[in-house]
């Protein structure tokens, strides 16, 4: 039987060091409770449902019927049309991502400085952000038609031949990511903006009275300076590219014969028009693991290694 | 008092009227239990019924605010709407009991009807309709919602299958074209046609973009261009069929030898003969970009409202081996688990009577779903819109009947863009059947 003074003092100690964690941590806990819970909430819960979901199966009518074990990983994994899916949406994260940070960057250069001028162009470029995606992508749909279209009634009434923008492949896969930069390019235009405005004007200044042209001033200054918010910008658009969902619902449709049948919308497929929730949820967290690796091999490249003193 | 008892003393004209009104009650009082017995909605508690239907803005407002009007003349209860978008519409019925019970009663894409069946979703309203009263639907109204001997519920309208156009324009090139079903054309007589009007057109006006058909594909799924395939086959053919007896299989019959040959008419129409526009913009008819525009009665009225100049006519569509339409609209369904029973049912059997079918196939400018109505509907006995009748009582049939009919729907459109895009047609039917298969066998 332990001894009454020996227990209550190990009571007494407890108390003390709760009250010490409580005190190291218990404001932080405070201010950290909202972002917790809704990080339980929208973003852990949400993935912990979609790894029980996927351990499943499902009748048409969307109720569980069975476990499956990893059957769905399996044959998610086997199907040749996910396999392309997914090689798909790399190959639109490789070209999508250079091409937005290229022209974000472009037009946060040209746009850096605080004028009247540059305010209304930059709320120009953000405009896309604003207006609904599937309000956008019907501009788009009408604006590209093959036969009623304006883009080919300008290339027709200027001697060059109609392109049939949905219904072929590479014009269909280049209409869909076009969409998705235009939409995505003010995005990295702020962010690149915020970069900018973060290098502190006597480092270029210092290297302009040491005699460096625009030119080396870019390249060796604000280039490197910009490493941060390069590396957010990556992480962003490679997200962006492997979420492209609406363009290809709306326009496409994953055809033609495949072209545009990326991950992300075969993964609404396989939920919404098929009912197969077990299915879709093993891809999306295939797809999930795959952009992890991906961002992960990023940042790991991106790494920046300075910070100013 | 003395004039109040001399008034009151009865006269002859009184005594007259008296055996009148005795007679009256006494009649009204024995045939009242009759009057009950032929009351269509005796039972009727008057509950509020939630209506799943679908979001189609003010124009299907104005037309479920007549029906409610209509509804609470009969003794019915208030309707409350829940409304998803249109393409939603198929997750939301079957998901409708997944927190409790859901709608009392589903406004549905007609051939889902079997898939809900399947799901143990609806209820079964045979009780609700006399012999009489199914002898007098279409047939496609029956054969669509009738499953293992139950009848699920009506359908919204009719939805016969034309090719609208300009009588003005083919006069143009002095062609005469079928006006019935008798005289209709296969493909091969209407190419001839298509390429004469759409060369001298497109020589006429200078524009190159001038097209002799839209044929409505696109972003209707099967409804249009299924019938390719279909009408490549013999009646009772694989290629006909399109899917097994069972619904579980289309390989061997959306890819057999016959439904190839439609299917690659589908691709020839786009390219080798390229008489129809790739583009799916539904306007082309109503801006005159092209000259005939297979669709259904639901067109009229915006046809004639952008293009109120048009001497407008129809013709049967064509036909490779087999004359076929696809027809069928939305059903009103009976959830199974609904707490109103009694009324939704009584709901159903109101939208399916000559009172509540007619407004919603006013509403809808299409057909009614009885042939007695019919005779109510002159715009539907003459030309050019009794062609829309003649094509429903003779060449229309239900699409595919399978379980799992919106998974197949999907997929054909897919592969119908995939056609229109130019792949190998053969190629492509192989792997839709295979996954359609796949789909469907989850259904078994």
């Amino acid at each position: 039987m332990p001894h009454p003074t020996a227990a209550s003092g190990r009571d007494i100690s407890r108390r003390n060091r709760s009250a010490a964690f409580l005190e190291g941590w218990g404001p932080a806990l405070v201010f950290l409770c909202p972002a917790l819970v809704m990080l339980c909430l929208f973003k852990l819960w949400p993935i912990a449902e979609a790894i029980h979901t996927s351990t499943g199966t499902f009748d048409p009518g969307g109720q569980r019927i069975d476990t499956a074990g990893f059957d769905n990983f399996g044959f998610a994994l086997s199907d040749s049309r996910f396999q392309w899916g997914l090689w798909l949406s790399l190959a639109a994260a490789i070209v999508k991502v250079p091409v937005q940070l290229a022209l974000g960057l472009a037009a946060a250069l040209m746009l850096r400085a605080n004028t009247g001028g540059n305010a209304l162009v930059r709320a120009m470029v953000i405009s896309p952000m604003f207006f609904g995606l599937p309000v956008t992508t019907f501009v788009f749909a009408y604006l590209f038609d093959a036969n009623v279209g304006a883009i080919n009634a300008i290339l027709s009434g200027i001697g060059l031949p109609r392109v049939a923008w949905l219904s072929t492949e590479a014009p269909a896969q280049l209409l869909v990511l076009g969409l998705s930069v235009w939409r995505d390019v003010g995005v990295t235009m702020l962010v690149f903006l915020a970069g900018l405005s973060a290098i502190p004007p006597q480092i270029a200044a210092a290297a302009r009275l040491d005699g460096a042209g625009p030119l080396a001033l870019f390249f060796t200054i604000t280039l490197p300076l910009l490493a941060r918010s390069f590396q957010f910008a990556v992480v962003l658009a490679t997200l962006a590219s492997f979420q492209i969902l609406v363009p290809v619902l709306m326009l496409t449709k994953g055809g033609p014969t495949g072209a545009t049948d990326l991950a992300s919308f075969q993964i609404y497929e396989t939920a919404f028009s098929y009912f197969d929730l077990g299915t879709a949820s093993s891809m999306s967290l295939l797809l999930l693991v795959g952009l992890i690796v991906v961002i992960a091999l990023e940042l790991r490249w991106l790494a920046v290694k300075w910070t100013y003193e | 008092m003395t004039r109040s008892a001399l008034h009151a003393e009865p006269n002859r004209r009184d005594l007259l009227k008296g055996l009148s009104a005795g007679v009256a009650a006494a009649a009204l009082g024995g045939l009242s239990p009759a009057f009950a017995q032929s009351n269509p909605y005796a039972g009727l508690k008057g509950e509020p019924l939630e209506l799943l239907i679908w979001d189609g803005g003010a124009f299907v407002d104005n037309m479920m605010a007549s029906v409610q009007a209509k509804w609470s003349a009969v003794g019915g209860g208030t309707l409350k709407f829940r409304k998803v978008p249109f393409g939603d519409l198929d997750r939301a019925v079957r998901s409708a009991n997944q927190g409790g019970a859901g709608p009392d009663v589903f406004l549905a894409n007609a051939p889902n009807v079997i898939t809900y069946k399947k799901l143990g979703l609806i209820e079964p309203v045979t009780d609700m309709f006399s012999k009489e009263d199914l002898e007098d639907f279409f047939p496609t109204v029956r054969l669509g919602s009738e499953i293992d001997g139950e009848f699920y519920g009506p359908s919204t309208n009719e939805n016969g299958q034309a090719l609208y156009y300009d009588r003005q324009l083919t006069d143009r090139y002095g062609i005469k074209l079928p006006e019935t079903l008798a005289d209709a054309w296969t493909w091969d007589e209407w190419l001839r046609v298509f390429k004469e009007i759409q060369a001298g057109e497109r020589k006429r006006r200078g524009n190159e973009q001038f097209f002799a058909l839209y044929p409505n594909m696109g972003n209707t799924g099967l409804f249009f261009s299924g019938i390719f395939p279909r009408s490549a086959g013999g009646k009772g053919s694989n290629a006909w069929k399109m899917v097994s007896d069972d619904g579980l299989k289309s390989s061997g019959y959306l890819n057999s030898a016959e439904a190839l040959q439609g299917l690659q008419l589908i691709q020839d129409i786009h390219h080798k003969h390229a008489i129809a526009p790739v583009s799916t913009q539904k306007d082309m008819f109503y801006n005159d970009q092209v000259a005939f525009f297979c669709g259904v009665p639901l067109y009229l009225a915006p046809i004639k409202k952008a293009r109120p100049d048009i001497d407008l006519a129809t013709a049967p569509v064509p036909f490779i081996k087999t004359p076929i339409i696809h027809t069928g609209s939305f059903a009103w369904l009976v959830n199974r688990q609904t707490a109103k029973m009694g009324d939704a049912k009584l709901f159903v059997k109101f939208m399916g009577s000559p009172e509540g079918n007619d407004v919603v196939a006013r509403g809808w400018t299409s057909p009614p779903i009885r042939k007695s109505m019919v005779a109510d509907r002159p715009e539907f006995k003459t030309k050019p819109m009794a062609l829309f009748i003649d094509s429903i009582t003779e060449w229309s049939v239900p699409r595919p009947k399978v379980p799992g009919f919106s998974e197949l729907d999907t997929m054909w459109s897919r592969l119908e863009a995939d056609i229109v895009s130019g792949g190998d047609v053969k190629a492509l039917a192989d792997d839709a059947a295979r996954r359609i298969d796949a789909q469907l066998r989850r259904y078994a």
